[in-house]
C-alpha cells in the first residue's frame, strides 16, 4: 500500500499510481481533518488533483521540483483562505 | 585560385545543395520547421562566406533570400509557397556563380544585373512583402505573448512558451501531466490553473484531468517538443519572437550536414589510439602462453586466444576506419598545379598545357599535401629543362604548346604518379659527362655506366646539367630534393627519358602510412626507435673486436669487414667503455654497417608518420611513436644518419 490511512494522517509513500486517487479521495472525504504526509517517490496527477480539490493540511515534501514549486503552493488549507 | 576561395567553392557546393534540398522539401511540406531552419542556416552561412570575398552581387542576392527565410523562422510562420520557386532560382544562380568562380576566378560581368532581377522576382513572387507575411497558426498566440511580457528579464536568452491542456480523459491513456511538466528542462516559470472549478466531493471525479499548465522554459524548443511528442494535440509551443532568430535556428537541432570539418589533430589522436590498441593486443599471446603453462589452463588459454583473435579483427577494422578518415583526393593538390603551370608558362615564355588525370584517387592527407612540393619541382624542371622554346619545338615538328601531363593511378596499396613532358628528353651521355666534370663519378665509372644508371645521377645532391641557372629551377633545388621529400612520405621516385621525345618521372607513393615494426634501443639512458626492416642481426662482440680504422672504426664479422658506428656518437651521448659491446648489423643499400648501442628493448608495430613541426627540420628522424606505456620515442632514419 502506498496510500496508508491512519487515524490522524494519510501517508503517501513509494510510487503512487493513478488508481490510488480513489483511496485518497475516500480517506479524505471520510475525515477531512486528516493530515496528508507526502513521502512518495512519485505521485500521479490524479492524486495531486484530489489534494488540490480537497485542500487538506499537508506535510512532507513533493517528489519533484516542479510539483514543489508550482503545485504544492496551490494546496493552501481552506481555513487560511480569505 | 587561392586556397581560401578553393575552400569556399567546396563549402558553397555543399550549402547550395543543402538549401535546394530543404526548399524542395518545404515545397512538399510547408510546415516542416526543421527544413525551414536548415534552409535558413545554409543560406545564412553561405552569405557569411561570400562576405569574405568581393562578391557583392552574390552577397546581396543571398541577403534577400535570407531575409525571406529569416522572417518565416522568426515569426514561426510557413514560407509562402509562391516564394519557393524564386528562392530555388537564386540557389541555382549561386551555384552557377560558384562554378564560374572555380573556373575563372571572377563573376560574370552581368552578375550584378542577374542578381538584382532574382531579388525582384523574389519580392514579387510573394503576395506580400516579408514584413507582413501572413501569420498562420504558428504566430505567437496571446497566452504566449502574456507569458513573454510578464517575464522580460529572461527574454534575452531566447525562451519557449508552452501551454499544455491535458485532455480530461488523458489519465486513461496513461498520461501523467504533472510528470510531463516536471520533465521539461529549464522551466523558468509555470502557472497551473483548472479547466473547471473543482466540484464538490460528491461530483468530484478523480480520474478526470482538470488542470491546465502554462510555462516558460529557457531550454531549446526541440527539447520541450520532445517531452510532448506523443500528445501534440494537447500542447501549444511558441518561440519568443524577440529572441534572435539566428540563435533559434542554430539551436533547433536536426542539423543535416553530410560532412564535418575536424581538426586533423583529433583524427590523429584516434589513429594513434588505434595504434596503441594494436600494441596492447600484441601482449595477449604471452598471456596465452602463461595460461597454457598453468595446471588445467588449456581451456583458459583457448579463451584468451579467441579473445585475441576477435580483438585483432576489431582493432584492425578500427585502424582501417580511422585511417580512412584521413584520406583525401589527390585533386586537393592537383588543383594547385594548374595555376602553377600558368605562372611558369608566363615566366619562361613557353606556352604550356597541363593535363591532369586521376585526381579522384585518394591518399592520406599528409601524403596528398606533401606531394605538392615534389610535383612543383618536377614541373618546374620539366618546363625549364625539358620543354623546348616555341620555335625549336616547331622546327622539330612538335606542337608549339608544350604538354606536361600528371596522371595518377592506383596500383594495389600504392599510387603511381606519372609526370611526363613532351620536351627534349635527357641524354644519358650528357649526364655522364656532367657528372664526371663535377667529380661525382670517376672516368672508369663514366665509361661503364648504363643509360638508366646514368639517369640516376640526376638525383645526386648538387647535380645540374643546365648551363644557365634559371629563376625557376634555380640552384640547389634539384632532383635530389624531390627524392628526399618523396622518401620522407615513404615513396620512391624513378626517371626515364627518351631523347627528343620527353621525360617521365614516376613517383610511387603509399596511400597511407603502414604499420612498421620498430625495436627500441637505448643509448646513454635514452631510448630511440630503429626500424626492424633494416636490422639483419644483433650480435655481442668483445670491445676489442672493434678496431680503429683511419677516422672511424670497423669490425670483422664472419670474414667480412664492416664499418662500425656508435649510436651514442651520432646522438651526442658518449657511452662508457665496456668489455663487451652490443651491435646491430644493418643492411643499408648493398652495404652492411654495425651500430653499437647500450641495449635493446621491446619490439612493436607502430604507425609511422613523417615528423611534423619542429621535428621536421631535424635530420635523421623518420617519425615519432608512442610506446604502450605512453612514452614517446623518436624513430631514427639510419639511412640518413649513417650516410
Amino acid at each position: 500500500m502506498t496510500v496508508t490511512v491512519e487515524e490522524q494522517e494519510i501517508r503517501l509513500t513509494g510510487r503512487c499510481g493513478v488508481d490510488e486517487a480513489e483511496t485518497l479521495l475516500s480517506a479524505l472525504s471520510a475525515a477531512p481533518h486528516r493530515r496528508v504526509v507526502l513521502d512518495a517517490e512519485r505521485m500521479h496527477t490524479a492524486l495531486w488533483q484530489v489534494l488540490l480539490a480537497m485542500r487538506p493540511t499537508i506535510s512532507g515534501e513533493a517528489p519533484d521540483r516542479f510539483s514543489a514549486d508550482y503545485i504544492l503552493p496551490l494546496i493552501a488549507p481552506k481555513e487560511e483562505l480569505p | 585560385m587561392d586556397d581560401l576561395l578553393a575552400q569556399f567553392v567546396i563549402e558553397a557546393a555543399e550549402l547550395t545543395q543543402q538549401a535546394a534540398e530543404d526548399l524542395l522539401a518545404l515545397d512538399r511540406e510547408p510546415g516542416d520547421r526543421g527544413r525551414l531552419g536548415s534552409a535558413f542556416r545554409a543560406i545564412h552561412t553561405l552569405k557569411g562566406s561570400v562576405g569574405l570575398f568581393d562578391l557583392a552581387p552574390m552577397h546581396d542576392t543571398l541577403h534577400a533570400a535570407e531575409d525571406v527565410l529569416g522572417c518565416a523562422v522568426k515569426d514561426d510562420a510557413e514560407i509562402d509557397p509562391a516564394r519557393i520557386d524564386p528562392l530555388l532560382a537564386i540557389i541555382e544562380w549561386i551555384d552557377r556563380c560558384v562554378q564560374r568562380l572555380e573556373r575563372a576566378g571572377v563573376l560574370a560581368p552581368t552578375a550584378a544585373d542577374e542578381g538584382a532581377e532574382l531579388v525582384l522576382s523574389l519580392a514579387s513572387g510573394g503576395s506580400a512583402p516579408p514584413a507582413v507575411m501572413p501569420m498562420t497558426d504558428g504566430a505567437v498566440p496571446s497566452w504566449a505573448q502574456r507569458l513573454f511580457t510578464a517575464h522580460p528579464a529572461i527574454r534575452e536568452r531566447g525562451v519557449v512558451a508552452l501551454r499544455y491542456s491535458p485532455a480530461p480523459e488523458c489519465f486513461f491513456n496513461g498520461d501523467d501531466p504533472i510528470a510531463l511538466m516536471a520533465a521539461i528542462p529549464e522551466v523558468f516559470f509555470a502557472r497551473v490553473s483548472t479547466r473547471e472549478d473543482w466540484p464538490g466531493e460528491a461530483e468530484f471525479d478523480p480520474f478526470r484531468s482538470n488542470l491546465i499548465f502554462e510555462a516558460i522554459s529557457t531550454a531549446k524548443r526541440s527539447e520541450v517538443e520532445a517531452v510532448f511528442r506523443l500528445i501534440p494535440d494537447q500542447i501549444a509551443i511558441a518561440q519568443d519572437p524577440e529572441s534572435d532568430a539566428k540563435e533559434f535556428s542554430a539551436e533547433s537541432g536536426e542539423t543535416i550536414t553530410r560532412t564535418i570539418r575536424v581538426d586533423l589533430a583529433r583524427i590523429d589522436d584516434i589513429v594513434a589510439l588505434a595504434g596503441e590498441l594494436q600494441t596492447l593486443k600484441s601482449g595477449l599471446p604471452a598471456l596465452v602462453a602463461q595460461a597454457q603453462a598453468l595446471e588445467g589452463g588449456i581451456a583458459l588459454s583457448r579463451k584468451v586466444a579467441a579473445v585475441h583473435q576477435d580483438l585483432g579483427r576489431l582493432v584492425s577494422q578500427l585502424q582501417r576506419s580511422a585511417t580512412d578518415v584521413r584520406m583525401v583526393p589527390l585533386s586537393d593538390t592537383f588543383r594547385r598545379l594548374a595555376r602553377l603551370a600558368r605562372e611558369i608558362s608566363g615566366q619562361t615564355g613557353k606556352p604550356l598545357q597541363l593535363d591532369v588525370r586521376g585526381g579522384e584517387i585518394e591518399a592520406d592527407k599528409t601524403i596528398v599535401d606533401g606531394l605538392y612540393e615534389p610535383l612543383l619541382h618536377i614541373i618546374r624542371n620539366a618546363a625549364d629543362h625539358g620543354i623546348e622554346a616555341e620555335e625549336q619545338r616547331l622546327s622539330v615538328g612538335k606542337p608549339s604548346k608544350g604538354t606536361i601531363s600528371v596522371s595518377a593511378r592506383q596500383v594495389g596499396h600504392s599510387i603511381e604518379l606519372k609526370v611526363s613532358d613532351d620536351g627534349r628528353g635527357i641524354e644519358p651521355e650528357r649526364i655522364r659527362s656532367a657528372a664526371l666534370a663535377r667529380g661525382f663519378i670517376s672516368a672508369e665509372t663514366a665509361a661503364t655506366l648504363g643509360d638508366s644508371d646514368s639517369l640516376e645521377l640526376l638525383f645526386t645532391p648538387g647535380f645540374s646539367t643546365s648551363e644557365t641557372v634559371s629563376d625557376l629551377s634555380g640552384r640547389g633545388v634539384g632532383m635530389d630534393a624531390v627524392r628526399a621529400s618523396v622518401r620522407r612520405l615513404g615513396g620512391k621516385v624513378a626517371v626515364s627519358s627518351a631523347f627528343a621525345i620527353g621525360t617521365t618521372i614516376v613517383l610511387s607513393m603509399p596511400t597511407s602510412f603502414a604499420m612498421s615494426r620498430v625495436i627500441v634501443v637505448t643509448v646513454a639512458g635514452e631510448q630511440y626507435g630503429v626500424p626492424m626492416e633494416s636490422i639483419t642481426e644483433t650480435v655481442r662482440i668483445p670491445a676489442t673486436a672493434i678496431i680503429p680504422v683511419r677516422g672511424g672504426e670497423a669490425s670483422v664479422l664472419r670474414d667480412r669487414t664492416i664499418p662500425v658506428v656508435r649510436l651514442g656518437n651520432i646522438v651526442g651521448a658518449v657511452a662508457q667503455a665496456r668489455s663487451e659491446e652490443l651491435m646491430l648489423v644493418l643492411e643499408i643499400g648493398a652495404a652492411a654497417v654495425g651500430l653499437v648501442v647500450d641495449g635493446i628493448g621491446e619490439r612493436f608495430e607502430t604507425l609511422l608518420r613523417p615528423p611534423a613541426g619542429l621535428l621536421k627540420a631535424v635530420r635523421g628522424i623518420l617519425g615519432t611513436t608512442v610506446l604502450g606505456d605512453g612514452r614517446i620515442v623518436m624513430v631514427l632514419d639510419l639511412e640518413v644518419l649513417l650516410a
